[in-house]
């Protein structure tokens, strides 16, 4: 199973909802695992070419940085959004 | 470790300004108000390993900065987050982590009470000499937040320090703009982290 580092976290919650701590964390549990749901927070893989509904210009900052990109979502709601690479 | 809380002194000149030219009278506040806020992004690693100032909008308007640079995050002045259009707090932290051999992470943290547009600044790493320091990285930033609350940018993952135990991590000229274009401008400083 790859391992990555995180880079980066763009959340878009009060650190009252979630801090980026947990942010990090539930990416590591769930980057690799499609069924990783916790407290309603999922991972979802950015693959280049998909249509982006938000969040358009830190995605494209994160790719011009040569990171790998990720969303956190609560349901289908991006929550955060992150760049990472494998380590 | 006792905390060591930094009250910048009160320089008309260099006021808080949040997209209006302040008085040349303003000044900042001398003391450091405790007021509640939920919502600094601050952890006790971070604090260690880097620098972190706060603005706080006083009632009277004027803004004041505080620098900590020591571990106790219960000391930090916690305002309410109002979420009312109008920036009323903001953090920003530098810090230098994951230092393995001869290489460290440069990142900052940064986090405000409305959504943030971008930030941007100078940082650098340097070492402690006082005479001829070492410059390990110098450059600026300019960073899209698009709207977030709370958010970590690594400005470089592999800072070369070679052998050094210490370093001197600072940044200058960081501004923090918001969705409603308000400006948040925190003042110089630099912090010794040690590996």
């Amino acid at each position: 199973m790859k391992k990555y580092i995180v880079l980066d976290i763009y959340s878009y919650v009060s650190k009252n909802i979630i801090d980026l701590d947990q942010l990090e964390d539930i990416f590591h549990k769930g980057i690799n695992d499609t069924k990783y749901v916790v407290n309603g927070y999922h991972v979802e893989r950015y693959e280049q070419g998909c249509e982006l509904k938000e969040k358009e210009k830190v995605v494209s900052n994160l790719e011009n940085k040569g990171r790998s990109v990720a969303f956190i979502k609560e349901c289908e709601k991006v929550i955060a959004v992150v760049g990472y690479k494998e380590r | 470790m006792k905390l060591k809380t930094i009250l910048l002194s009160t320089l008309s000149a260099v006021a808080i300004m949040f997209g209006t030219l302040a008085p040349a009278t303003s000044t900042m506040a001398a003391e450091s108000q405790v007021i509640e806020i939920d919502d600094i992004e601050v952890t006790s690693e971070q604090l260690s390993d880097g620098v972190t100032v706060v603005l706080t909008k006083n009632e009277d308007g004027t803004f004041e900065q505080t620098v900590f640079c020591d571990t106790d995050i219960a000391s930090i002045p916690q305002p309410m987050a109002t979420a009312d259009g109008e920036l009323e707090w903001a953090a920003f932290h530098l810090g230098f982590n994951d230092w393995n051999d001869d290489t460290g992470r440069l990142y900052f943290t940064i986090s405000a009470d409305e959504p943030m547009s971008k930030v941007k600044g100078n940082a650098y790493v340097q070492s402690t000499s006082i005479l001829f320091p070492a410059t390990y990285y110098s450059d600026s930033f300019d960073e899209a937040l698009g709207g977030s609350m709370n958010t970590s940018c690594t400005l470089k993952d592999n800072v070369d320090t070679g052998d050094e135990d210490k370093v001197r991590v600072g940044f200058s000229s960081v501004v923090l703009t918001t969705v409603a274009n308000e400006k948040g401008y925190f003042s110089n400083t630099s912090q010794v982290v040690e590996r």
